[in-house]
């Protein structure tokens, strides 16, 4: 590895600790700040989600959904657009789904392919329109994507209240589902379940995808300098639809795997949000589908950790709202250590000047 | 390399300490054997998007084996006509050939592939992709190629041994052809474009102010490259600011002043930088029979 590389990834790793130990240290003023026994919080956020084979399980089955989500976040800013509709795929993939598991019976194993192929469909479709609209109409795609969302969330909600609710039950949730539907799960006393396989597949999926095909080279060209794309000749507008596209099936599948892995009945009456928290994973990965399950562990044991914690002590889950926000709010900040990296660099091409290396470029 | 006085040292002199050895500002070349036309404009016609004409009414011929080359005032619609050549914007009037083909409503890949090569005007804005590899950036245009990849999947190793080669032969210091390209200088970058812009056989070479912002010794890289290629057959359109580079490197030159041809100088050994002032600015203008010969019949 050449030195620029070598403290480019230093760099990176650097901030990422930082980031997160700024996070941890704001909780703990939070904490301190709030509780009357900050110990007792500490102990339920920190060391609670080890405590059992249970709570390790609600870790990896938490990171799961966020897999899904942040691929889509990962293939769609990759391309160089800023469409959030992971969120609004997602959650039609759960509406797919939950179609398929109530109203369409098949032979297990069949089924639940059906529905996250189903799903799929709709995500990718719900993804596209806004990719169109740019396309055709150059309508900013954040605008209709953040339009679209809500869309989608009332669409599905409506679809549940008026065709698919237990009439016999005074809450809101949808018939049960078909037993051929659900994801079976992997280990016994947790809820981890065959999505997870799926997620950590998509993975390596998309980063074969990215880096391994044309298609993904000619996504990463667009996704960094669009006029040279077109200069080169790469059919920018395709390429721009089809990452969208992907990104929306990605989501999509993610919706009904979450739904027929951890539910038998659909009971959101709001989207859960994993779209948003997504960006975060994503950000988190430094846009690299092979660090996507890492990411999604983190924010995922955060969660856990949090929801320990509001259970068991006097302080609201709410706090890794705040992580979350610190930890985009700390990447997305280009600068941060750039004064230290260009320190770095410089150090580097002396030393290679000095020992009559190539550094300095001439 | 040392503090010397103004008046102690020449352009030559410092050129050759700021590359540490003899470079050759006067460019050498053989004269041009001109072919059968490339390039054939009819009565081209562009608007600019205020509606104004940047390009009135111009006809030239490029033929195989020569250098033309454009002077002109920037801003007087040199860059629209290369954008017209490379398929980058679309003519309102009149027709552009290029190999016989009317590329009217070809596509920018389409124009690529009847052999035309494009050096940009601004190489960090439409040249290269910045954050990515010196080799990706060569590969760009031509990684669908069966030699890089089949069925959609890239070939890693070709690649690699791609990018080497390309390294060496166009003289790119880097460490390797997987650092980023935005770690290079401005000349190394530059000849990275040229890597991937004549490296697939072109017939054409549309090259827009191929030097600006470039050193010395990598300026003197480009201009060799370009006279071989000339040498080799290839037609090359050569637009510049830089008045001395045309009137060095071009075997025939059209001046340009308000998106209209108004001087022709079918041989470049006798013209002065005063003279072709005059026409830039508009002040003369060659009679329309004079300016009609270039394009060759």
């Amino acid at each position: 590895m050449d030195s620029n590389k070598r403290i480019r990834l230093m760099v990176d790793l650097s901030k990422m600790a930082l980031t997160i130990l700024v996070a941890l240290a704001l909780v703990i003023l939070i904490v301190l700040g709030t509780s009357s026994d900050p110990m007792n919080a500490f102990f339920n956020f920190f060391i609670g989600p080890f405590t059992s084979l249970r709570r390790i399980g609600n870790i990896i089955e938490a990171a799961s959904p966020l897999m899904f989500t942040s691929l889509a976040v990962i293939m769609i800013f990759g391309a160089g657009q800023f469409s959030m509709i992971a969120e609004g795929s997602f959650f039609i993939g759960t509406l797919g789904a939950m179609i398929i598991a109530i109203s369409c019976p098949l032979p297990p194993g069949l089924h639940p392919m059906i529905a996250l192929l189903f799903a799929g469909i709709l995500g990718a479709a719900v993804a596209s329109i806004p990719a169109l609209l740019k396309v055709k109409w150059q309508v900013s795609e954040v605008v209709t994507s953040l339009m679209f969302n809500y869309i989608v969330q009332f669409f599905t909600v409506y679809m549940l209240n008026y065709y698919f609710r237990e009439t016999s039950s005074s809450s809101v949730a949808s018939r049960l589902f078909l037993e051929t539907s659900t994801l079976p799960a992997l280990i016994d006393g947790t809820r981890i379940h065959f999505g997870v396989i799926l997620a950590i597949l998509l993975c390596i999926l998309a980063y074969l995808l990215l880096y391994r095909t044309t298609f993904g080279m000619k996504l990463r060209i667009t996704g960094d300098n669009i006029t040279f794309a077109n200069y080169s000749g790469i059919k920018v507008t395709k390429i721009m639809i089809l990452a969208q596209i992907i990104a929306g099936a990605f989501a999509g599948i993610g919706g009904a795997s979450e739904l027929l892995g951890m539910y038998d009945r659909f009971k959101w009456t709001a989207s859960p949000g994993y779209g948003w928290t997504g960006i975060a994973v994503a950000l988190l990965a430094r846009n690299n589908p092979l660090m996507v399950p890492v990411a999604a562990l983190f924010i995922g044991y955060l969660n856990v950790g949090a929801n320990i914690m509001a259970r068991n002590s006097d302080v609201s889950s709410d706090v890794v709202v705040i992580i979350q926000g610190i930890i985009i709010l700390m990447i997305a900040a280009e600068a941060l250590l750039n004064k230290w990296k260009q320190k770095m660099i410089v150090k580097a091409a002396n030393q290679d000047t000095a020992t009559g290396g190539d550094g300095a470029n001439v | 390399m040392g503090v010397y006085n103004v008046s102690d040292v020449s352009e030559q002199d410092i050129s050759n300490l700021m590359v540490g050895r003899d470079v050759i500002l006067n460019i050498e070349k053989t004269p041009a054997s001109s072919g059968k036309p490339v390039i054939q404009v009819k009565d081209l016609m562009i608007l600019c998007d205020t509606g104004k004409p940047c390009i009135n009414h111009i006809s030239f011929t490029l033929r195989e084996g020569e250098i033309l080359g454009v002077a002109g005032v920037e801003g007087n619609g040199q860059s629209e006509l290369v954008e017209a050549l490379c398929g980058l914007r679309k003519y309102n009037a009149g027709s552009i050939q290029i190999c016989k083909t009317e590329i009217k409503k070809l596509s920018i890949s389409h124009i690529r592939g009847l052999a035309v090569s494009h050096i940009p005007e601004d190489r960090m804005t439409t040249g290269v992709a910045p954050n990515l590899s010196i080799v990706e950036n060569i590969l760009s245009d031509k990684i669908s190629d069966h030699k890089f990849s089949k069925h959609g999947f890239i070939n890693k190793k070709k690649i690699k041994q791609y990018g080497l080669e390309m390294v060496k032969q166009y003289q790119i210091l880097c460490k390797n052809p997987d650092v980023r390209i935005d770690s290079l200088s401005g000349g190394n970058i530059q000849k990275a474009v040229l890597a991937r812009e004549l490296s697939n056989q072109p017939k054409v070479i549309i090259a827009d102010q191929p030097t600006r912002g470039v050193d010395v010794g990598a300026t003197e890289f480009i201009h060799k490259r370009l006279i071989a290629m000339r040498d080799e057959g290839k037609a090359v359109l050569l637009i510049s600011s830089d008045l001395n580079e045309v009137i060095g490197l071009a075997d025939s030159i059209v001046v340009f002043h308000e998106g209209q041809i108004v001087a022709y100088f079918p041989d470049t050994s006798k013209i002065t930088e005063l003279q072709l002032g005059g026409y830039m600015l508009g002040i003369h203008k060659q009679s329309s029979n004079e300016i009609k010969e270039v394009i060759h019949g």
